[in-house]
C-alpha cells in the first residue's frame, strides 16, 4: 500500500484523537472540604426542583441565608428515588432513618466532611417501609416504630401489625411485638353494587402506659379512595398485646392521616390521648380517649371543621406543653377546645414544612411570606409570639425536616 | 418459547429451498459495482450491448442477469457522475460468471455529491434528503458483520445519545440532540410493532439503513417528533436474495437473523421472510466502585454488606419475531403490493428494582404481538406524476408482567432471611392487552420531469386502546371504556431553484386529537338505587398547527450549506390523559409538548489526489421547548399518585462536527464530536410567579452533553485469495462525566457523577466469495471499562462475540 502524507496526517489525527479522549478525566475534582465542627447542628431538608439537600446550621434563629446554592448544603438527591420520598424519612437523634427502596432500612448521618453517608442499615427480607414511631417509648439506643403494612391473617381476619425495637447502636432487632388489627367483619359495596375491595391502612400507633392504640382507616383497591367514614381504633395490653378491642366513633370520620411517619395523634400532660379525624369531606376534628380509659370520649369532640388545618400539606402534631398543641398552622388548646394562636397571623405566611420541630419548649417551622421568602420560625408558648429567624432560599420546593442533628 | 423452534425450523426449510431452487443450466451474470472507495453505487446501469437486456444496480450496488446465452458479450456500465465502463466477457455454458467494476467519478461532469444517501433507491426519500434537512444516513451494510443491534450502530453518529441500563433488551433512552425523538420502521411508527421490536433489538442484517432527522422532520414521516426523529429502513430486493447469520458470545448470547426474498422474475410475485432470535443470559459482572457510590451487597445476619463484585443472576432475555409478506412486485396496477404478518415474542427478566441493591429474583415480563399489514405502492398512480403509497395495520399484543418472589433478594442470589416472620411480598400478575389500528397515506406529485417541483401530502391515522386486568384479584383494572385517536396530516413543496443550487421545503402540519371517555356521575341512594346522576359521555378533539421551512443552498460543487426552522409538537399518550387506573391519575387537561427548532449547517467534500476523499459537516441547533409533559405527585385522600403535567421546558443548544476521511476502499477514519446543552427554563415555581427557581438557566443534570466517537477501519482486499476482503476496526467511543444532580447545588463533596465512558472496541472480519462467507469476531468494550449510561447501573464489561454470515444474491 503507498502511502504519503495525506494519509499520516490523518492517522495521526484519529490516534491523536484517541489518545485525547482517553486522557480525559473519569470524575470531576475532588473537593472536600471538612466542616468546622460546631457544637450545635440543625438540618433543613429541602427540595428544590427534583433535587433533594440538607442546609446545615448552627443556629436556627441566625440572620443568614440557607442555601443549597453556589454549592452550599449537603446532596442527597441519589438516596432517594424521588424528591417526595422526603416525607417517608425519619430524624432521631441526631440520624435520618430511611426505607427508600422498600427493602433496606438505614440509618445515616451528615459526617464532619459534609456527606451524607450510611452508618448502619437492617434488610427486611420482604417489603418495608418505616411507618408510625412511637417517639415517647423510644430511647437513645432503640427506636420503636411499625411498618405501613402488616401481615394479613385470613383465618382470623386481623392484620398482624408488628412494632418493632430496633437497638439502633447495632441496628438490630431487639424485640417484636404483633398487634391483631380486625378487619370488617361485612362486605362494603362499591356504588355500582359489586363488593368493593379493601385494604387496610394503619394511620396512627400510640403507646401510653400499659395500653397500645392504633388508628386506622380502610382504602378501596379499585379507585384507592377511602371509604367508611368511621374511626376504627384498636386497642390492646402493652407489652402482652392481648385482650384487644375495636373502638369505633362515626362522628369525625376516619382516623386521619396516612401510612408516612408524621404522627397525627399524642398524649397531652393529662395523659388523655387526642387523635385526629378527618371525614370523607376532609373535615378535621379531635376525638378523645381519656387518661386511664379505653374507650372514646363520647363526650368531647373538637369540631376543626371550619378551620384550614393541614390545608398546606400534611404535617406533624407538635405537643408544646401546658396543654397545647400544634396542628399546623394552629395553636390549639384541645381539652378547652380552643384556638389559641393562627400562626399564619403572627408570621403574615403559610407553614411550608412536613416535620417541624420542638426544641426547649419552642416551636420550629418554615414559613413563606407573601412575597415568597422563606424563612424559619420560632413560637414561644409562653408568651404566644413568633421570632423570625434564619431566612431559605426562596427557590425551594419544600422544606420536609426540620432537625437537631447534633 | 416452543414457537421459537417453530419459527427456526420453518425458516431453515425456507433456507434449503434457496439455496436449491438453482435451476440447472441456469447462466447468470452477477457482481458488485463500487466507487473507488469501496462504497456501493445504487442505480448504475449495466447492458449487454447489442441487446435489450440489462438491469440496474440495488442499494448494495449488486446487479444481476439471467438468462444470457453463451459466448462472449460486452457490458456497459454506466452512472450520472461517474466515468463509464465497458468490458468483454467471455461465459460458457452452465457458468456463473461474477464480474466487479469500479467506477471512477466524472469530476467534470458531477452536479453534485452526496456523500451518503447514494444507495437510496427509493427516489422520493432521496428528494427529502438533499433538501435542507439535518439529517445522518447510516448505511447499515457497512455493519452486517458486526454482532450489534442498530443502538450500538447510531450511537456513533452525532448529537445520538442512548443511555441503557444493562445488556441486550434493556430498558434505555434514546435522543436526538437531548430530546425524545420518534423511532419509525419504514415509515411506520415504531410503538406499532411490540415490544419485541426495539432499537437495542433488531439486528443489524435487517436494515438497509438508518436515517436520523434532527430537529426538523419532513412531513412525509407523519411525526409528532419533537426533537428528531429515526427511520429505519429495512432491507427489500426484487430479486431472489437470502442473508443468514448466527453469532454467540459472552454473557451466552446467541443472535440469529434472516432476511430473504423469492420474487418470480416473470409474474413479480414475491415473498419476503424475514426473523431474528436473541438470547442473552446478560449474567455479566458487576463491580463496587465506591469513587462512583456503587456499592454491591449481600445480607449477613439482615444487614447488608459490601461485597466486591457480583455477577448478574436474573437478566436473562429472549427475544424473537417472524415476518412474512406476500405480494407482486413492478405490476402494471401496482409498482409494490403485500399482504403481511408479523409475530413476535419476548419474555424478559427484570433483577433491579428502584435501585441496585433492589434486587429481584422472580420479576419478568413477557409479551406475544401480532401484525396483519397491507402495503401499495404505485408511481403514476391515476395520473402521470402522482405517486401513492398506502399502509394499513391492525396490531394486537397481549403483555403479562409478573412478580413471583416472596421475599427480598441480595446479590447472592438468594432470600434474604425472614426472621422477623414478616408477610411475605405479595404476588403481581398483571396482563396488558393493547390493540391498535393505523391508516397511512403518503401522496406525492411531481409538476415536471425533472421532478424540480413537486407536492407532497401525508395522512396518519391511528387508535388505541389498552385493557388492563390484575390477574391475582381475578379484576379489571381499567374502569370506564375511553379511547384516543390521532390524526397528522403534512402537506409540503418542495421546490429547486438557481439551477438546482436552492432546494426548498416548505410545509404544514396538522395534528387532531379525539380523545372520549366515559365518567360515572351517578349518586346511590339505600339498595343502589340511584338518586342522580348519570354515565356521562365526554368528548374532546384538539387541533394543532406547525410548519417548517428547510432549505439547501449548493454554493460550490462540493460545499453547501443546510438551514431549517420548524415549530413542533408531541401529542400526549393514553396515560397521560386516562391515568391507568392504578399509579397514574388522569389528567384531561393536558396539552402537547411543543418544540421549535433551528438547524445551520455547512459541508464540504474533496477529493485529493483522487484517492483521498475527506468530508467535513458541521452543525450548529437551538430548540426551545415547552409545555413539557412531566409527572409530578398528586395527593389524594392522604395518598400519592402519580400525573403527568405540562411544565414551562427547557432551551437546547449546541453543535456537531463530523471528519470523515478515507484512502481508495482501504482506509477509513471517523471523528466526530457533539455538545448539547439543555437549560432549566421555568423560572417560577409557584403560581403567583414570585418565587424564582433555583435551577432557572442552569444546565440539566444527569444528561451527556459532551461526546465523541473514533471509528478506524483497515482493510485489504484478495489477500487471502481472489475475491476476499479482510478488514479489522477498531472503534472508540467518549462520553464525558456530569453530575447526577444541580451541579450548583450542594457541596461538591456530596455530589455523585456518572463517570465518562471511554470503550474500545475491536472487530476483525474476513468474508470470501465476494461477501457470499462471512466470519467475524469482535470484542467489545476491550479494556473492561466501568462503564454507566445511568448512576449505578453498570453495563456489560469486555464481551468477546463470533458472528457468521451467509449472504446468497
Amino acid at each position: 500500500m503507498k502511502t504519503n502524507g495525506f494519509l499520516k496526517t490523518w492517522l495521526t489525527v484519529g490516534l491523536m484523537s484517541g489518545l485525547f479522549f482517553t486522557s480525559c478525566k473519569h470524575s470531576p475534582e475532588d473537593t472536600v472540604t471538612p466542616e468546622t465542627p460546631a457544637e450545635r447542628k440543625y438540618g433543613l431538608w429541602v427540595t428544590a426542583t427534583d433535587g433533594s439537600y440538607i442546609l446545615t446550621t448552627g443556629d436556627l434563629m441566625k440572620d443568614t441565608l440557607l442555601t443549597p446554592a453556589n454549592n452550599q448544603g449537603v446532596d442527597i438527591t441519589s438516596y432517594l428515588p424521588a424528591a417526595y420520598y422526603g416525607v417517608y424519612a425519619y430524624c432521631y437523634n441526631g440520624y435520618y432513618y430511611l426505607s427508600a427502596d422498600g427493602t433496606r432500612f438505614s440509618q445515616y448521618e451528615i459526617t464532619d466532611a459534609g456527606r451524607f453517608s450510611e452508618v448502619n442499615n437492617y434488610a427486611f427480607s420482604s417489603t418495608f417501609y418505616i411507618g408510625k414511631v412511637a417517639a415517647n417509648l423510644s430511647s437513645d439506643d432503640e427506636l420503636v416504630f411499625t411498618a405501613t403494612s402488616g401481615k394479613e391473617n385470613t383465618e382470623e381476619n386481623v392484620l398482624e401489625q408488628p412494632i418493632y425495637f430496633m437497638n439502633t447502636n447495632t441496628m438490630t432487632m431487639n424485640k417484636t411485638l404483633i398487634a391483631k388489627l380486625p378487619f370488617l367483619d361485612y362486605t362494603v359495596k362499591q356504588a355500582n353494587g359489586e363488593p368493593d375491595d379493601l385494604y387496610m391502612v394503619p394511620t396512627s400507633m400510640t403507646i401510653r402506659n400499659d395500653k397500645v392504640f392504633f388508628g386506622y382507616k380502610f382504602r378501596s383497591n379499585i379507585n384507592y379512595n377511602d371509604v367508611i367514614d368511621t374511626a376504627f381504633i384498636y386497642v390492646c395490653d402493652y407489652p402482652g398485646m392481648e385482650n384487644g378491642k375495636l373502638l369505633k366513633d362515626t362522628r369525625g370520620g376516619k382516623v386521619a392521616g396516612h401510612w408516612q411517619v408524621n404522627s397525627t395523634s399524642f398524649v397531652d400532660d393529662n395523659g388523655d390521648l387526642y387523635l385526629l379525624t378527618q371525614n370523607l369531606s376532609s373535615k378535621y376534628g379531635l376525638i378523645r380517649i381519656k387518661s386511664g380509659e379505653t374507650e372514646i370520649d363520647p363526650g368531647y369532640f373538637f369540631n376543626l371543621g371550619d378551620y384550614n388545618i393541614f390545608q398546606n400539606g400534611s404535617s406533624q402534631i407538635q405537643l408544646l406543653g401546658e396543654g397545647r398543641a400544634y396542628i399546623s398552622p394552629f395553636v390549639i388548646n384541645p381539652s378547652q377546645q380552643k384556638i389559641v394562636a393562627d400562626l399564619r397571623i403572627l408570621t403574615d405566611a403559610i407553614p411550608r414544612t412536613t416535620m417541624n420541630f420542638v426544641e426547649d419548649g419552642k416551636l420550629y417551622d418554615v414559613f413563606k411570606t407573601s412575597d415568597s421568602k422563606w424563612y424559619v420560625y420560632e413560637y414561644d408558648p409562653a408568651t404566644n409570639t413568633v421570632k423570625k429567624g434564619a431566612e431559605i432560599d426562596s427557590g425551594v420546593s419544600w422544606v420536609y425536616h426540620v432537625n437537631r442533628l447534633k | 418459547m416452543q414457537i421459537n423452534k417453530v419459527l427456526l425450523t420453518a425458516l431453515l426449510c425456507l433456507f434449503n429451498i434457496f439455496l436449491f431452487a438453482q435451476k440447472p443450466g441456469h447462466i447468470t451474470i452477477s457482481g458488485y459495482i463500487r466507487d473507488p472507495f469501496g462504497r456501493a453505487i445504487a442505480g448504475a446501469s449495466v447492458i449487454i450491448d447489442g441487446s435489450t437486456r440489462g438491469t440496474v444496480t440495488d442499494d448494495e450496488g449488486f446487479y444481476k442477469l439471467e438468462k444470457s446465452a453463451p459466448g462472449k458479450l460486452l457490458l456497459k456500465i454506466s452512472m450520472l457522475g461517474y466515468v463509464a465502463q465497458e468490458k468483454w466477457i467471455t461465459i460458457g455454458d452452465n457458468a456463473n460468471v461474477t464480474h466487479d467494476f469500479k467506477l471512477k467519478e466524472d469530476r467534470g461532469k458531477l452536479s453534485e455529491i452526496v456523500v451518503y444517501g447514494k444507495t437510496v433507491n427509493q427516489t422520493k426519500v432521496e428528494d427529502i434528503k438533499r433538501s435542507g434537512f439535518n439529517v445522518n444516513v447510516i448505511d447499515l451494510n457497512k455493519h452486517s458483520n458486526e454482532a450489534a443491534n442498530i443502538n450500538q450502530v447510531i450511537r456513533r453518529t452525532t448529537g445520538i445519545t442512548v443511555r441503557e441500563s444493562g445488556g441486550m433488551g434493556s430498558d434505555f433512552v434514546f435522543r436526538i440532540n437531548g430530546l425524545d425523538a420518534k423511532i419509525y420502521i419504514d415509515g411506520i411508527p415504531m410503538d406499532n410493532f411490540g415490544s419485541s421490536m426495539t432499537l437495542n433489538n433488531i439486528p443489524v442484517n435487517l436494515v438497509d439503513r438508518v436515517e436520523i432527522y434532527k430537529g426538523v422532520v419532513p412531513a412525509f414521516l407523519g411525526s409528532d417528533a419533537l426533537g428528531g426523529a429515526v427511520n429505519i429502513i429495512t432491507k427489500r430486493r426484487n430479486r431472489r436474495f437470502i442473508d443468514l447469520s448466527y453469532s454467540y458470545g459472552s454473557f451466552n448470547t446467541h443472535q440469529a437473523s434472516l432476511v430473504s426474498t423469492f420474487a418470480h422474475p416473470k409474474n413479480g410475485l414475491s415473498v419476503k421472510v424475514n426473523g431474528f432470535y436473541n438470547l442473552s443470559d446478560n449474567n455479566y459482572t458487576m463491580y463496587t466502585e465506591e469513587k462512583y457510590n456503587v456499592i454491591l451487597e449481600t445480607t449477613e445476619n439482615n444487614r447488608y454488606i459490601p461485597i466486591e463484585k457480583a455477577r448478574r443472576f436474573y437478566d436473562r432475555y429472549e427475544s424473537a419475531m417472524g415476518q412474512v409478506e406476500v405480494g407482486a412486485q413492478n405490476r402494471k396496477w401496482a409498482d409494490r403490493f403485500f399482504a403481511g404478518l408479523t409475530y413476535s415474542q419476548n419474555k424478559k427478566e427484570n433483577q433491579l428494582g428502584a435501585t441496585v441493591n433492589t434486587v429481584r429474583g422472580g420479576n419478568w415480563s413477557e409479551s406475544n404481538y401480532i401484525m396483519p399489514t397491507l402495503t401499495y405502492v404505485k408511481n403514476n398512480f391515476l395520473i402521470k406524476g402522482l405517486y401513492a403509497d398506502v399502509f394499513a395495520s391492525y396490531s394486537n399484543e397481549i403483555r403479562h408482567v409478573r412478580d413471583t418472589a416472596l421475599h427480598n433478594y441480595d446479590w447472592s442470589g438468594k432470600w434474604i432471611s425472614n426472621t422477623l416472620n414478616s408477610e411475605p411480598n405479595e404476588p403481581v400478575h398483571m396482563r396488558y392487552n393493547n390493540n391498535n389500528y393505523l391508516a397511512r397515506t403518503n401522496f406525492n406529485y411531481d409538476f415536471n420531469e425533472e421532478r424540480t417541483q413537486s407536492l407532497n401530502l401525508n395522512y396518519n391515522f391511528n387508535t388505541s386502546r389498552q385493557r388492563s386486568y390484575d390477574l391475582v384479584e381475578n379484576r379489571d383494572v381499567n374502569g370506564l371504556p375511553n379511547r384516543l385517536g390521532r390524526h397528522i396530516a403534512g402537506l409540503s413543496w418542495q421546490g429547486q431553484w438557481l439551477k438546482k443550487r436552492l432546494i426548498s421545503m416548505l410545509s404544514v402540519k396538522y395534528y387532531g386529537m379525539d380523545t372520549y371517555k366515559q365518567v360515572d356521575e351517578r349518586v346511590f341512594g339505600n339498595n343502589n338505587t340511584v338518586v342522580s346522576g348519570e354515565i356521562k359521555s365526554y368528548n374532546n378533539f384538539w387541533n394543532y398547527y406547525s410548519g417548517n421551512l428547510a432549505l439547501r443552498y449548493r454554493f460550490a460543487k462540493d460545499a453547501g450549506v443546510k438551514f431549517s426552522l420548524e415549530r413542533a409538537y408531541n401529542m400526549p399518550g393514553m396515560t397521560a390523559i386516562f391515568g391507568d387506573g392504578q399509579n397514574y391519575l388522569a389528567n384531561w387537561d393536558i396539552q402537547p409538548e411543543r418544540s421549535d427548532n433551528l438547524n445551520v449547517g455547512g459541508y464540504y467534500n474533496t477529493f485529493i489526489k483522487v484517492n483521498h476523499f475527506l468530508n467535513l459537516d458541521a452543525s450548529v441547533f437551538y430548540r426551545r421547548a415547552a409545555n413539557f409533559i412531566n409527572t409530578r405527585i398528586v395527593t389524594q385522600s392522604d395518598g400519592s399518585l402519580f400525573q403527568f403535567y405540562n411544565v414551562p421546558g427547557v432551551n437546547l443548544y449546541g453543535f456537531e462536527a463530523e471528519i470523515k476521511y478515507g484512502y481508495k476502499d482501504l482506509i477509513a477514519l471517523t471523528l466526530n464530536g457533539s455538545y448539547d446543552k439543555a437549560v432549566d427554563n421555568q423560572k417560577y415555581t409557584d403560581d403567583t410567579n414570585q418565587q424564582v427557581s433555583l435551577t432557572y438557566k442552569s444546565q440539566l443534570p444527569n444528561r451527556p452533553w459532551v461526546y465523541g466517537n473514533t471509528d478506524l477501519t483497515l482493510a485489504k482486499n484478495d489477500w487471502l485469495g481472489k475475491g476476499s476482503r479482510i478488514q479489522l476496526s477498531w472503534l472508540y467511543q467518549y462520553t464525558h462525566w456530569f453530575y447526577l444532580s444541580w451541579a450548583h447545588l450542594g457541596t461538591l463533596a456530596s455530589k455523585d457523577h456518572i463517570p465518562s465512558q471511554m470503550v474500545q472496541s475491536v472487530i476483525i472480519s474476513y468474508s470470501w466469495k465476494r461477501n457470499k462467507y462471512n466470519i467475524s469476531g469482535e470484542a467489545r468494550n476491550l479494556t473492561n471499562e466501568r462503564v454507566y449510561d445511568n448512576f449505578r447501573l453498570q453495563k456489560p464489561g469486555r464481551a468477546f462475540y463470533l458472528k457468521l454470515r451467509v449472504s446468497i444474491m
